[in-house]
């Protein structure tokens, strides 16, 4: 029933008449911190931006949850990736040398390779996702309002007994 | 829209939050118990750390007490400290690594008693009695003062309890008791006896088999048989030629039967001498089977098997095995807790791995503490301790060095103590050795191998004695060695002198030994060590030892043999008549025979010269017949 979590977090933005920048930004950076796995120095960094920064907390949960699922899925895609990069790009070796010397770096656990792919992967996706997601609430938010509260089966959604009992449960 | 949110100070409360709660954590004691738990799972013992303090700001920490329980003894701690101070490193820390430069332990103990709510003794009110007394670390010390050799030996707690069960014993106790030779006797189920009787039954059926076999064979008839057909042979009565004819057709039939059985029963007669002839070492092998006898009640006895060569060892071997199993506990304690093997498991999904780049220096282990000091005053309150501990790690290799251990123990009554030992689980090598050496101590009294009834000494107590005890593991082969030198030696008895007169030859045996010099080795594997000794009270020993026993032993021997000598001697005599009785009968049978075989050679070769006559007779007088003939003739043609 995640679904129905992230969804009602994401109609309730769209009804606060939230700016599309904190939308895209609060997933986003959820997204970021998802993908990471542990809690390594940057997923800290990220929680810090997010409380400092003007973004929807609720869609920061909702991308930390999808990242996790879709890099739980995409693990043996991911850490191989890491190794690449770790380990088969030459340029780069200096690189992780150096950093590898320096304790602070280590905190980030730049050199494990799940965390390496997972990074190279959320390097990619993460300006895709703000970006993405804010070009679509630009569009769509005010036909998605429409949508969210004139939809039969949005107020079926709202109606359900899932979705009190899930409302409840989300505060 | 505003970047930041208007509600920073929200951001400060979560982060004072964390704080508070990190603050909260350590101080109810979450953390404690944590460890605690850690300690516990770790050492597989119950384990406790009271007032556990950190300081974030100097990275400073430490405890007032903590105790880590034995598993092999549940009352006692493995290891208890006071006050213990240490500093965490920061940069190591922020590589995820704890690193402890200087960590100072107080009153620190070993082997000391827990308390019913297992916290240790000898920080708080000390329990009265044998069982408050901390054991004194050193490995040569009084039996009750050690942890025993079962609940030290690490991996094989058997292989030091069968090492000491092989080594030889002097069963003098035996000895002096009454031996109930006969029911030994009984109860061994003799051989000889046994013996006898086999002979009884195997003779028995072999004059059976004899009766049988002349039984079937019907000799006796065969031979009448052929002296009824000869004798029916009338040489007189034949008047012609054609009863000749038939006489000398019988007797040759005769003579051909006569062959056959004289042949079948010359084999039986062979074979019957052969068979008489073993009867005549029906015996030979009685002797041996006596002495087998005397032997094995002997060793029913236990009276056997003592070997009187090795003297230090049948007296002071059990006693040195039991500080090379003390130490070697130690030492197994101490390869488990210092060994840095991590097992191999898979990493769980998304674990990934950690590569591993140059590093301009080395990185520290994972964990490390690289110096503790301990210092403290065990329980006895005479015995001051202190001493280094270096390199307490998880990953030597990444430590690069071994951990070593110094100790310092000194006593006002056992003298001065040093402990050295060095663990090296780098994977270049496996090499652990613990080594104790004291100098001019008072070693108190060593149990050694006693019932309390033997007229051995049960215990001896070397003074002034200058001791070595060293335990090397090396790639999973024990080396051990003990050299102990004690100008004054006194040795204790189970029973009064006046008990018997073995216990009053024994006490003088031991009373004027001094100056012992003890050496042993230990080796072999972990599983199966092996001891050698040598002590220069070896010859005194062993030639006072062998006379004690070969008298002994020879006056118990003697009256076993008699007892055997009396269950068989009957047995044998009745055999011997059954058998002479069964020997004669035969034998008359067989010259019965004989003289059958004989009469009818006789009478065959009677009846064939008497029909040799009668053919010659008879031809003479058909010549002359015929020559009559003729001559009548010749005169008729005369003209």
């Amino acid at each position: 029933m995640l679904w129905l979590k992230l969804l009602r977090s994401f109609f309730k933005a769209l009804r606060a008449s939230e700016h599309p920048n904190q939308i895209a930004g609060g997933f986003a950076l959820g997204f970021a911190a998802g993908l990471l796995p542990g809690w390594p120095l940057q997923v800290w960094i990220i929680v810090f931006l997010l409380l400092l920064l003007n973004v929807n907390l609720s869609l920061a949960f909702a991308g930390a949850a999808c990242a996790a699922a879709l890099a739980w899925l995409l693990d043996p895609a991911i850490e191989p990736l890491g190794r690449w990069l770790l380990t088969g790009v030459a340029g780069l070796r200096p690189l992780w040398t150096t950093l590898y010397n320096q304790p602070l770096w280590l905190l980030t656990r730049f050199n494990n390779t799940t965390m390496m792919g997972a990074m190279a992967v959320g390097l990619a996706l993460v300006p895709a996702v703000f970006f993405g997601l804010r070009a679509l609430t630009k569009r769509y938010q005010n036909w998605l309002r429409d949508i969210s509260e004139n939809w039969r089966i949005m107020k079926w959604l709202r109606a359900s007994r899932v979705f009190g009992f899930f409302s409840r449960l989300a505060g | 829209m505003r970047i930041f949110r208007s509600s920073f100070l929200l951001v400060l409360a979560v982060f004072v939050s964390i704080g508070a709660a990190a603050f909260w954590v350590f101080r109810n004691g979450m953390v404690e118990r944590m460890i605690e738990r850690q300690l516990t799972t770790a050492f597989d013992a119950q384990s406790d750390i009271d007032d556990l303090s950190f300081n974030i700001f100097n990275m400073g920490a430490g405890f007032s007490h903590l105790s880590i329980g034995d598993k092999d003894q549940p009352m006692r701690n493995l290891v208890e400290t006071g006050n213990a101070r240490f500093h965490l490193e920061l940069t190591p820390l922020l590589m995820r690594k704890v690193v402890i430069d200087e960590m100072s332990i107080e009153q620190i103990g070993v082997q000391t008693p827990r308390n019913s709510n297992n916290s240790a003794a000898i920080l708080h009110a000390p329990t009265p009695g044998p069982a408050a007394e901390a054991p004194s670390p050193p490995p040569a010390t009084a039996k009750s003062d050690s942890p025993s050799p079962s609940a030290t030996a690490p991996a094989t707690p058997n292989a030091w309890d069968k090492l000491r069960a092989q080594t030889p014993k002097i069963d003098l106790q035996a000895l002096e008791q009454r031996v109930d030779v006969t029911g030994l006797v009984q109860q061994g189920g003799l051989g000889s006896v046994k013996y006898v009787n086999e002979i009884k039954e195997s003779r028995t059926k072999m004059f059976k088999d004899w009766d049988d076999r002349l039984n079937k064979s019907n000799l006796e008839h065969d031979f009448e048989s052929l002296l009824a057909d000869i004798k029916r042979i009338d040489v007189a009565a034949i008047k012609d030629p054609k009863a000749a004819k038939d006489a000398l057709e019988a007797l040759k039939s005769a003579r051909d039967k006569h062959e056959k059985v004289k042949s079948t029963f010359n084999g039986m007669n062979f074979d019957a001498q052969r068979d008489l002839a073993t009867l005549k070492d029906t015996w030979q092998g009685l002797n041996q089977r006596v002495d087998d006898d005397v032997n094995a009640v002997k060793r029913l006895a236990k009276l056997s098997g003592i070997n009187t060569r090795d003297a230090a060892q049948m007296v002071f071997g059990p006693a040195i095995l039991q500080q090379f199993s003390t130490i070697n506990g130690y030492l197994g304690r101490a390869k488990r807790i210092v060994s840095g093997d991590p097992a191999d498991k898979k990493p769980p999904r998304r674990a990934g791995v950690n590569i591993q780049f140059p590093l301009e220096k080395p990185r520290p282990p994972d964990f490390l503490i690289r110096h503790i000091g301990v210092s403290g005053t065990l329980a006895d309150q005479t015995t001051k301790i202190s001493g280094d501990l270096r390199g307490v790690t998880t990953q030597p290799d990444a430590y690069g060095l071994p951990t070593t251990l110094q100790l310092r123990m000194i006593s006002a009554a056992r003298g001065v103590w040093k402990v050295n030992g060095e663990f090296d689980h780098r994977k270049t090598r496996d090499l652990d050795s613990l080594s104790f050496k004291g100098d001019n101590i008072d070693l108190g009294r060593i149990e050694l191998q006693s019932d309390g009834n033997n007229p051995m000494p049960s215990a001896f107590h070397p003074r002034d004695a200058d001791i070595t005890l060293a335990m090397q593991l090396d790639q999973g082969k024990l080396r051990g060695e003990i050299a102990l030198i004690a100008p004054k030696v006194e040795f204790d008895f189970g029973i009064a002198p006046a008990a018997n007169a073995t216990a009053e030859v024994v006490r003088k045996l031991f009373a004027d030994i001094h100056d012992v010099r003890i050496e042993g080795q230990v080796g072999g594997t972990w599983d199966q060590p092996t001891l050698k000794l040598q002590s220069n009270v070896d010859t005194i020993l062993s030639q006072r030892l062998g006379q004690i026993i070969q008298q002994k032993t020879a006056a118990v021997e003697q009256q076993i043999r008699q007892a055997i000598d009396a269950q068989i001697l009957k047995e044998k005599a009745q055999v011997d008549v059954l058998i002479k009785g069964q020997q004669t009968a035969l034998e008359n049978r067989m010259k019965a025979l004989a003289g059958n075989n004989a009469e009818v050679a006789k009478a065959v070769d009677k009846a064939g010269k008497e029909l040799e006559k009668k053919s010659t007779q008879g031809a003479k007088d058909v010549g002359k017949k015929l020559e009559d003939q003729a001559k009548s003739k010749l005169k008729s043609l005369k003209f």
